[in-house]
C-alpha cells in the first residue's frame, strides 16, 4: 500500500520547482529582445554611417568637408511608439594635397541611455592634378 | 448538485485521461522535468538567435568598416597615380585612425608595351593600371578587397549611356543606367529611373530638364541644369537637384567636327565623338563592305538599299553610302558595323535584334555641321547591343531596350526621341570597337585643354569583394 497524499506533495515540489525555473528561464526573454533591438540600432548606425562616406565619394573633392545630422526614426512594437535618434558627425581632415580622410561617427542611446557609438572612415582623392 | 457532479465527472476524465496518475505516484516531478527541459531547449535557442543576430550585425559593420579601409587605400594609390603615373607602387600596410588597415599592389600599365596579367589573373590592357586594395580590421580576422581599372582621361569619361548635342526628349516608363547628358533640354515623360553605373548616372543639361511622372535616381546621382530643373511630382531618392548650374559637367558638349577628343588650350567641356571618317570607311579595309556605286564620285545621290530578314555582319564594316532601309522584322548578327553616309538615313520598320552590332549615320566631312539628314529611325521594337550614332536625330517608336551607348551628334541639333518604354544600359567600350573612335577610346576627354592621356584619372571599373 502506497501512503495518500504523496502525489499532492510531489506536485507541490515539481510546481515550486517549475515556477523558480519558469522565472529563471523567463530572464531570457529580455537579453534575447535587447539583443535584437542592439543589433537594429547596430545596422542603422552602421548604413547611415555608410550612406555618409558614400555621398562623401560622389561629392565634388572641395566640397567634402565637416557636417553633422540628426536622424529621428519612428519606430513600433508590440504597440509601443519609441523615437530612435541617431546623431551623426562627419569629419573632414586634408592628409596631403588631394586627399582627404572623411571619419564618420554615429552616437545613438542604447536602452537605460547607454550612450553607444560607431565610426567609419575612408579617404577620398581628387583624380585631377 | 448539478456544480459538484461536474467537478467528479471532470475529475474522473482527467484520471482516465493521465492514465491513472494516482495509482503511479512520482510522475507528476519527471513531468516537470521534461517540460522545463523543452522549455529550456526553446528559450535557449531563442536567446542564442537573439544573440546571433547581434553578432552578425556586429560582423557586418566591421566587413563594412574594412571595406573603406581597403579603398581609403583605393584612393590613396589613385592620388599617387595622379601625381606620377609612373608610380608602380606598392603601398605598405598602413594603418588608420580607426585601427583599421590597408595595403595596396598596383599593376602600371599606362604604357605598355603590351598587356600584363595582374597577379588574380585580371588582364590589364596597355593603357590601364589595375589597383587591388585591401582592408584588413584591427585584429586581421576580417578582410574586404576593392579592385580598380584606371586609365587616364577625364574623371567623367565613359559615363554617358545618352549623349546629345541637341534635346533628349523620353516618353513612357524608362530606366537608364548610365548618364544623360544633353546641349539643350532634357524631357522626361512618365516614370523615369536613372541608375549608378560604374560611378555614372547624372542627368545633365545645358538647357532644362522637366520631367513629368515618378523620377527616382540614386542619392549619390544628381540632376543638374544651366536653366531649370522642374520636375512634377519631384525627383526622389538625391539631394542633388540644381538649377542655375554653372559646374563644368553641365558645359555644352563640343561637336564643332573635330575628330579628336583633344581640347583646345582654355576650352572647358568635353568632345562629342565624331569618328575619323578616313578610317571608318578607309575603302582599301580588307573589313569594310561596300554597297554604293562610286564613292569618289559620290554627292549623296546612291539609292536607298533596302535590306529584309537577317543580315550576317560578319564582323565587318558595312557601308551604306546611299542609306539603308530595314523592312519587316530584322535581325542583324554576326558582330559588326552598319554606316550610311552622306547625310543619308538608317531605318527600321518593324522590330529589330542587332546583338553586337553598332548603328551609325554620318554625314560627309564636307557636310559637316548641318547638312544632309544622317538619322537613325526605328518604327517598332528594338533591342540593340553596341554604339548607336548619328550626326543628325535618334528616333525610337516603340519599346527599346540597348545595351551600349547612344549619341545625337550636332550642336544645337542632334535630338534623341524615345517613344515607347525602354531600358538603356551603359556599356562604356563600345567606342573602342569602332574604327575611326580610337580618340575616344579611353575618355570624351578632360577638362581645362588637358591633352588625352594626360592629368585626371578615369575609373572604370570599381570591384567589391
Amino acid at each position: 500500500m502506497r501512503p495518500r497524499g504523496l502525489t499532492i506533495i510531489e506536485m507541490l515540489i515539481a510546481a515550486t520547482v517549475f515556477i523558480v525555473a519558469i522565472v529563471t528561464l523567463i530572464g531570457i526573454f529580455p537579453v534575447s529582445a535587447r539583443s535584437a533591438q542592439q543589433s537594429h540600432a547596430h545596422l542603422v548606425a552602421t548604413n547611415l554611417a555608410e550612406k555618409e562616406l558614400e555621398l562623401s565619394r560622389a561629392m565634388d573633392f572641395l566640397a567634402v568637408a565637416d557636417r553633422d545630422k540628426t536622424y529621428r526614426l519612428h519606430q513600433e512594437s508590440g504597440g509601443f511608439a519609441r523615437e530612435e535618434i541617431y546623431q551623426v558627425t562627419v569629419r573632414v581632415r586634408e592628409i596631403r594635397s588631394g586627399l582627404k580622410s572623411v571619419l564618420v561617427t554615429v552616437k545613438w542611446d542604447q536602452d537605460k541611455n547607454i550612450p553607444r557609438n560607431l565610426s567609419m572612415e575612408t579617404f577620398v582623392a581628387r583624380l585631377t592634378p | 448538485m448539478i456544480g459538484e457532479n461536474t467537478r467528479v465527472l471532470s475529475l474522473r476524465g482527467w484520471r482516465q485521461r493521465l492514465g491513472g496518475a494516482r495509482s503511479r505516484p512520482g510522475i507528476a516531478l519527471p513531468f516537470v522535468l521534461l517540460m522545463l527541459t523543452l522549455l529550456l531547449v526553446i528559450l535557449s535557442m531563442v536567446a542564442k538567435q537573439g544573440i546571433g543576430v547581434l553578432h552578425h550585425s556586429k560582423t557586418n559593420s566591421i566587413s563594412k568598416q574594412a571595406l573603406f579601409a581597403a579603398e581609403a587605400g583605393a584612393a590613396d594609390a589613385l592620388r599617387r597615380l595622379v601625381e606620377d603615373p609612373n608610380w608602380v607602387g606598392p603601398l605598405p600596410r598602413t594603418e588608420l585612425d580607426s585601427g583599421f588597415s590597408y595595403a595596396v599592389e598596383v599593376l602600371n600599365n599606362f604604357s605598355g608595351p603590351g598587356p600584363e596579367l595582374a597577379s588574380n589573373g585580371t588582364l590589364v590592357p596597355m593603357g590601364f593600371t589595375y589597383l587591388e586594395a585591401t582592408g584588413f580590421s584591427p585584429n586581421d580576422t576580417i578582410s574586404r578587397q576593392a579592385f580598380l581599372l584606371v586609365t587616364r582621361g577625364s574623371a567623367s569619361a565613359l559615363g554617358f549611356a545618352i549623349g546629345a548635342g541637341g534635346t533628349v526628349r523620353m516618353q513612357g516608363s524608362k530606366t537608364i543606367f548610365g548618364s544623360v547628358k544633353a546641349n539643350r533640354d532634357i524631357r522626361f515623360q512618365g516614370s523615369t529611373s536613372v541608375r549608378p553605373m560604374n560611378g555614372s548616372g547624372r542627368v545633365l543639361s545645358s538647357q532644362d530638364v522637366r520631367s513629368q511622372g515618378s523620377f527616382q535616381m540614386d542619392e549619390a546621382q544628381d540632376v543638374r541644369a544651366r536653366g531649370s530643373v522642374q520636375a512634377t511630382p519631384g525627383v526622389r531618392g538625391t539631394e542633388f537637384v540644381e538649377s542655375g548650374d554653372t559646374s563644368e559637367s553641365t558645359e555644352p558638349f563640343i561637336a564643332d567636327g573635330r575628330t579628336t577628343n583633344a581640347l583646345n588650350p582654355g576650352e572647358v567641356g568635353q568632345v562629342l565623338p565624331n569618328p575619323d571618317q578616313s578610317v571608318l570607311l578607309d575603302l582599301t579595309r580588307d573589313d569594310l563592305v561596300y554597297y554604293g556605286a562610286d564613292i569618289a564620285n559620290d554627292d549623296g545621290s546612291d539609292s536607298t538599299v533596302s535590306v529584309s530578314g537577317v543580315l550576317d555582319l560578319e564582323g565587318k564594316i558595312h557601308y551604306f553610302p546611299g542609306g539603308v532601309e530595314f523592312t519587316g522584322s530584322s535581325s542583324i548578327v554576326g558582330e559588326g558595323t552598319i554606316v550610311v553616309g552622306h547625310g543619308n538615313s538608317m531605318r527600321f520598320q518593324g522590330s529589330t535584334t542587332a546583338v553586337n552590332a553598332n548603328l551609325i549615320a554620318l554625314r560627309h566631312p564636307d557636310q559637316m555641321p548641318s547638312s544632309g539628314n544622317p538619322s537613325i529611325r526605328f518604327q517598332g521594337s528594338a533591342n540593340v547591343s553596341g554604339l548607336i550614332y548619328a550626326h543628325e536625330d535618334i528616333e525610337i517608336q516603340g519599346s527599346f531596350r540597348l545595351d551600349g551607348v547612344m549619341i545625337a551628334y550636332r550642336d544645337g541639333g542632334g535630338d534623341i526621341d524615345v517613344q515607347g518604354s525602354s531600358q538603356i544600359t551603359l556599356a562604356s567600350t563600345v567606342l573602342a570597337n569602332v574604327p575611326g573612335f580610337e580618340a575616344w577610346s579611353g575618355g570624351f576627354a578632360g577638362v581645362g585643354g588637358a591633352p588625352v592621356g594626360s592629368g585626371p584619372l578615369s575609373i572604370l571599373s570599381w570591384e567589391r569583394r
